[in-house]
């Protein structure tokens, strides 16, 4: 279960960085005042730390311990925290309201902005890439190795993980600096909603929370009501090409698809992304085909697949189906309007 | 029972010394029934099922150019998906098979195969370069590879030249460490891959023969064109397997001999590399096999590793269609599962 949760948040987090989106870093200055505020912040630890002197650099260095160490016992001598169990039934102690936030994964980076907490923000991974200003966001490595140091050094006060596999060893020695981890592991569609309302809970963003989830879960349910027109076209998702790479049962793109008011040829194959037989897509006879935009072409041997020769081959933002955050919704929306495009056609398409 | 055991091993014994046209006929015509044994299964069963009946009228409306009355997507499954793979599975295996063989005699090392050199890395380096940087670099994956490949036998070929020609063990060393580096940066790449490019270059470094079947007659010809080389000099390698000097004395031009095998070989390689990526153990293990059976003479041992390797390979990919169907296994975990215990059985049959 957990790996397969860690294979899909490595799957988002790293096609991000490498997926070229070329969404120019200068998008950043339209973000609000909180940036600034965020930016002088660090570049003034910088200052400090490249003092030139060497007494002041060693007067640093203990500051710094010493900081550190005061402040590691965290639960039991700050008054502040709160008790909660993550999505994954672990203990953590949490400070009422965190104010230096780190996110080791693009889908809770997402999140935190969408629940107005970006400037609490103070360290993302390098893949965290949506909304432009998380881009501006310190980096602390990437999702499977990040940088404890640079944690630390951040003086982050909440870490949130995205299902914690591979990361067991960071996100212990982070515990034992006294720095809190939440791990997140939305699984469905509801599930991705209860852990925004989870995260909103513990960064004391509880109402924002509500107003999102409320929204979303609206425009979800819309959604469920136009795609109920009595036909679930069958649909074939393709993640990778060479070889062919489909989203099987384990797979949250299966919920997406199936809330899409379609059918996934795959759905019954086990594991979350299986390598898939050329064979049986073609014998499955696809009414729809997904592929990831900007990604590979559809290979030439399903060209005779309903899909294809009904030009009903499409190209999804694979962020959207892949990153377990509030923009799943948008991921949705698309899917459902290329699977029942008569349902959407009249109005906001 | 042991009596007579013992009786096929001194007659085996006997006939290993020396090669006879009927011997290589014979063994030559076995194993060639055997790859179109293999061939038909291979045809027959995979992913999905499609009768019988309906094959055969299907691969019969492909030669005759009619059109057939079975479903289109059943051509499709059978004439553009399973036997283009089927055919492919042939030319890579006998492709990895030879250049094992010739690595082995030429550089009097058992262990060879068509890794050894580096080329297998040098083709990964390429096909792994083009996947990750898919968007700036509009180069297809098995072209990529084959440039890795070139450049890597170039580069391990002017590295093995000493002052003194080109020895065996210089190449060698040469090739291993050439290896080592690539293989470290192709890590390095491995690791910086986003979730599913990462799998696909997974999948390619193990192997995989479920590609585009585009290049393939290009591929073909490459191979067919390795093979014939490797032949015409099987006697020199022959002779070069006693000892370079003997061979020397012997008036075998050892120096250009060792130059034609070594690019035959390492372009049988890089050929079978670029499309099915780095499928292990065929080269090391089928020439083995085929000695094992049949003697050392070079000329029976090139042309029954070809045989024996495409319908190796074939088999075990037969078996990654259909082992856990719908889904595909990758055929490099087959071909060792596979073929070390038949290669264990060989072992003990002939010991």
């Amino acid at each position: 279960m957990s790996r397969a949760g860690y294979l899909r948040e490595r799957g988002e987090a790293r096609e991000s960085a490498i997926g070229s989106r070329s969404a120019p870093r200068g998008l950043g200055r339209r973000e609000p005042f909180f940036l600034t505020k965020s930016g002088s912040d660090s570049s003034a630890f910088h200052r400090r730390l490249s003092l030139a002197s060497p007494v002041s650099r060693v007067a640093v260095f203990l500051i710094i311990v010493f900081g550190f160490s005061s402040c590691s016992p965290p639960a039991t001598s700050a008054p502040e925290t709160r008790t909660v169990v993550d999505e994954l039934d672990r203990t953590v102690h949490i400070p009422i309201r965190p104010e230096r936030i780190v996110s080791l994964a693009p889908s809770v980076t997402e999140t935190l902005f969408a629940l107005e907490a970006g400037d609490r923000v103070v360290g993302v991974t390098s893949y965290c890439d949506y909304p432009p200003a998380a881009r501006l966001k310190e980096s602390v490595g990437d999702t499977l190795k990040p940088s404890v140091e640079r944690i630390v050094a951040l003086r982050a006060d909440l870490v949130i993980v995205s299902t914690a596999s591979q990361l067991e060893s960071s996100v212990q020695k982070l515990e034992e600096l006294g720095i809190p981890v939440y791990v997140t592991n939305p699984r469905t569609v509801e599930g991705v909603l209860e852990s925004i309302a989870a995260i909103g809970g513990i960064i004391g963003a509880a109402d924002v929370a509500r107003q999102l989830t409320d929204k979303l879960r609206s425009r979800i349910s819309s959604n469920e009501s136009r795609v109920a027109d009595g036909t679930r076209p069958s649909v074939f998702v393709i993640l990778g090409t060479e070889p062919l790479i489909t989203a099987g049962a384990a797979s949250f793109i299966n919920d997406l698809v199936n809330r899409a008011g379609g059918r996934s040829i795959s759905a019954d194959v086990s594991g979350d992304y299986p390598q898939y037989s050329l064979e049986t897509a073609v014998a499955k006879q696809p009414e729809v085909i997904f592929l990831q935009a900007g990604g590979s072409l559809l290979p030439e041997r399903l060209k005779y697949t309903p899909a294809a020769v009904a030009g009903r081959v499409y190209r999804l933002d694979d962020d959207l189906l892949l990153r377990p955050g509030p923009r799943v919704v948008d991921g949705l929306e698309q899917m459902s309007a290329r699977i029942h495009p008569g349902a959407f056609k009249a109005s906001d398409r | 029972m042991t009596a007579t055991t013992a009786r096929q091993t001194k007659d085996r014994a006997a006939a290993a010394g020396r090669l006879t046209l009927r011997r290589l006929v014979v063994t030559l015509a076995v194993l060639l029934a055997l790859l179109i044994a293999v061939m038909l299964v291979s045809i027959a069963i995979g992913g999905e099922h499609i009768n019988l009946a309906s094959i055969l009228k299907i691969i019969l409306a492909e030669v005759t150019g009619r059109v057939s009355d079975v479903p289109p997507e059943q051509r499709t499954i059978i004439a553009d998906i399973r036997l283009p793979r089927v055919l492919m599975a042939i030319v890579v295996g006998s492709a990895l098979a030879v250049a094992g063989a010739a690595y082995q005699a030429l550089l009097r090392n058992p262990l060879a195969d068509p890794g050894i050199l580096g080329i297998s890395s040098g083709a990964a380096l390429g096909a792994i370069t083009a996947t990750v940087f898919a968007e700036s670099l509009p180069v297809s994956r098995p072209v990529a590879a084959f440039i890795g490949a070139v450049i890597t036998i170039a580069v391990v070929y002017a590295l093995g030249q000493g002052r003194h020609g080109s020895g065996t063990e210089r190449l060698i060393l040469a090739g291993v460490i050439i290896n080592a580096l690539l293989s470290s940066i192709v890590i390095f790449l491995v690791t910086s891959a986003s979730g599913v490019r990462q799998r696909s270059v997974l999948s390619w470094l193990i192997g995989d023969l479920s590609g585009e079947p585009r290049l393939m007659p290009l591929i073909a010809l490459f191979v067919v064109i390795g093979i014939a080389v490797v032949y015409v000099n099987a006697r020199s390698l022959n002779l070069l397997m006693i000892g370079e000097e003997n061979a020397s004395a012997l008036g075998v031009e050892t120096r250009r001999v060792k130059i034609v095998v070594y690019l035959a070989a390492s372009l049988l390689t890089g050929a079978a590399v670029a499309v099915s990526g780095a499928i292990g153990f065929v080269g090391l293990i089928v020439p083995h096999a085929v000695r094992l059976v049949s003697g050392s003479d070079n000329r029976l041992v090139v042309p029954a590793s070809a045989l024996a390797g495409g319908a190796f390979l074939m088999l075990a990919d037969t078996l990654a269609r259909t082992v856990v169907a719908p889904r595909e296994l990758n055929i490099g975990v087959i071909t060792s599962l596979v073929g070390a215990p038949v290669f264990v059985y060989l072992l003990r049959r002939t010991s």
